[in-house]
């Protein structure tokens, strides 16, 4: 591709993910009327950006993440472009497992009680009958139907042709040797002549050049679906069409300026978020009675009440253990819940909201409105002369 | 991690005080005492927070009551055990879904969660932290906010589904 004389080429039209494509709080239609759907959104960046004509039918009209309610339940996703499952559940890939499943594997990867230590997956513990494994395989295969069945067709599942980027969902790309006789893939050097010397000792040896340099395709990246010790098939992948025609990888100002005003149009104005300086802070701490407050006290003796627990605090120390696994229990089930629901929480945040109003105008990070601040200043000039 | 240690920052906070007995029931009187706050250095300023010369809570009687059942189930129940994880998520409930919420009008600080956030805000040698390094210790926070009232939410939409239509007018219409 790199090779290819400018006029032969045509540049692939830079794929869009739609943020939140993936949410099914967004996918709901209750946005404002020029932006009910993603595909609207979709249409208005290519019209904006001068992508002449109607929509390109090659851009995706589907998420590339599905999450069907079958899968959902167990944490697993589909993705739509290659077609397979892969596991969503806590892993050692930036904190998820991200390994394709062929639906004959599935009930084996979620039950499993003990892997070897030196395996890239975890045990999910999932606690599902014998007797309930065809039904599960039934339901992936409902869901999707696309989905490799067998280890075998997983392995058949390579990169597209003219896909460019890593593929999506499992673990990321990373540099390697290819074997030239038959295509095997492996992250380090001695893993790769180790392979040649078991699996091609009978290919006579070249004069110069060493058997790496010789047999191997040295690719600057490659992934692979799987991480199991039997399943590991890396293949080469083509760096994203931004780097080969020398454009950003990343989104240029433009791009951004152009999605913050769609953005801007479809959800209404965002909140600033706004440095405030010195003297605005400490008016705030003043104003907001934090500086009363802590009048007359100590700052490390203050400081020394919300210290995480010390060993000479085994009560706090054993709730802290508590508190570990409550925390992880329940961040696993929240992705679990009802869809609906997690909206309303967003939504529903009385007690949140009263913490933002007080403390709201001192974040940086937090959406900074100025007419709350004028209204909580005013509100509380309003009180204090009540109280006089 | 960070973000269940932070609460944990509260927990302990709020523990400390109570088995300390730095702490005013939100039934006394919220006012400071006079000879305290005759000894104050702001007299106009209500200083309730402070007890004996030391930093002092103001808890409600459902916040008593949860601190006192999950000292209790420390004592009694193993880290990992179904009663501990309640007792934890019970004071979680009386701690950011509190019944004094109209009173927190007059006064924030009645809250533990908004002292126990002022106090995070405090830089060791005096003054306060800088925004930015307010905004990562109190986002975590939020997060076990929002994960509390999912938590409760999720509980009155089983209750709701458990018993039919009946407990619809006493929920309103939440889930309408």
């Amino acid at each position: 591709m790199l090779g290819s004389s400018e006029s032969s080429f045509t540049p692939h039209p830079r794929l869009i993910i739609p943020w939140g494509s993936d949410d099914l709080a967004f996918s709901t239609g209750h946005g404002n009327p020029p932006f009910n759907t993603v595909q609207d959104l979709h249409a208005a960046i290519a019209n904006r950006s001068g992508i002449a004509g109607a929509p390109d039918p090659a851009l995706p009209t589907r998420p590339v993440i599905v999450r069907p309610p079958q899968l959902r339940r167990y944490q697993l996703a589909y993705n739509t472009v290659n077609g397979f499952i892969y596991c969503e559940n806590p892993g050692k890939v930036g904190g998820r497992c991200c390994s394709a499943l062929p639906i004959n594997q599935i009930f084996k990867h979620l039950t499993q009680k003990a892997v070897s230590e030196s395996s890239d997956c975890v045990v999910h513990g999932y606690a599902i009958k014998p007797a309930g494994k065809e039904a599960l395989e039934a339901a992936c295969k409902e869901a999707c139907p696309d989905a490799p069945f067998t280890p075998a067709e997983l392995q058949n599942i390579v990169p597209l042709p003219g896909q460019a980027g890593p593929i999506v969902g499992i673990a990321p790309p990373v540099p390697g040797w290819i074997c030239k006789a038959c295509g095997r893939g492996y992250t380090t050097k001695a893993a790769a002549q180790a392979h040649w010397k078991v699996k091609h000792k009978d290919v006579p040896k070249p004069v110069g050049g060493s058997v790496i340099v010789n047999f191997f395709f040295q690719v600057p990246q490659m992934q692979s679906l799987s991480l199991h010790k039997n399943f590991i098939r890396y293949f080469a992948i083509t760096p994203g069409d931004a780097r080969a025609d020398h454009a950003p990888l990343l989104a240029t100002s433009d791009d951004m300026m152009l999605l913050s005003t769609i953005q801007e149009a479809a959800f209404g104005p965002e909140d600033h978020v706004i440095e405030l300086d010195l003297d605005a802070v400490q008016a705030f701490f003043r104003n907001s009675g934090a500086v009363d407050h802590v009048k007359g006290l100590l700052p490390t003796e203050l400081l020394r009440l919300v210290e995480l627990p010390g060993k000479h605090e085994p009560k706090l120390v054993k709730l802290r253990r508590a508190q570990c696994l409550r925390f992880e229990a329940h961040s696993k089930r929240v992705f679990r819940g009802n869809a609906a629901l997690r909206r309303l929480l967003v939504i529903t945040k009385p007690y949140v909201t009263y913490v933002r109003l007080t403390w709201g105008n001192a974040y940086t990070l937090f959406p900074t409105n100025l007419a709350v601040n004028r209204q909580t200043k005013s509100s509380r000039h309003q009180r204090r002369k009540r109280l006089e | 991690m960070k973000y269940s240690l932070e609460e944990l920052r509260l927990f302990s906070f709020v523990l400390r005080c109570f088995d300390s007995g730095q702490y005013y029931s939100a039934e006394d009187s919220p006012l400071s005492s006079d000879d305290e706050a005759a000894t104050s250095p702001s007299v106009e300023h209500r200083v309730s927070h402070i007890k004996n010369g030391a930093y002092c809570l103001t808890l409600t009687g459902a916040q008593i009551q949860a601190i006192t059942d999950l000292n209790v189930t420390l004592a009694n129940s193993p880290y990992n055990s179904k009663e501990l994880c309640d007792a934890i998520d019970h004071l979680a409930e009386t701690l950011y879904m509190p019944d004094n919420a109209a009173e927190m009008m007059e006064n924030d600080f009645i809250s533990p969660v908004v002292a126990a956030m002022c106090l995070r805000a405090l830089a060791p040698e005096g003054g306060f932290l800088r925004p930015k390094l307010i905004t990562v210790n109190a986002v975590p926070i939020e997060c076990g906010i929002r994960q509390c009232i999912f938590y409760v939410v999720m509980r009155c939409w089983r209750q709701r589904k458990a018993s039919g239509d009946k407990t619809l007018e006493v929920d309103g219409d939440w889930f309408g």
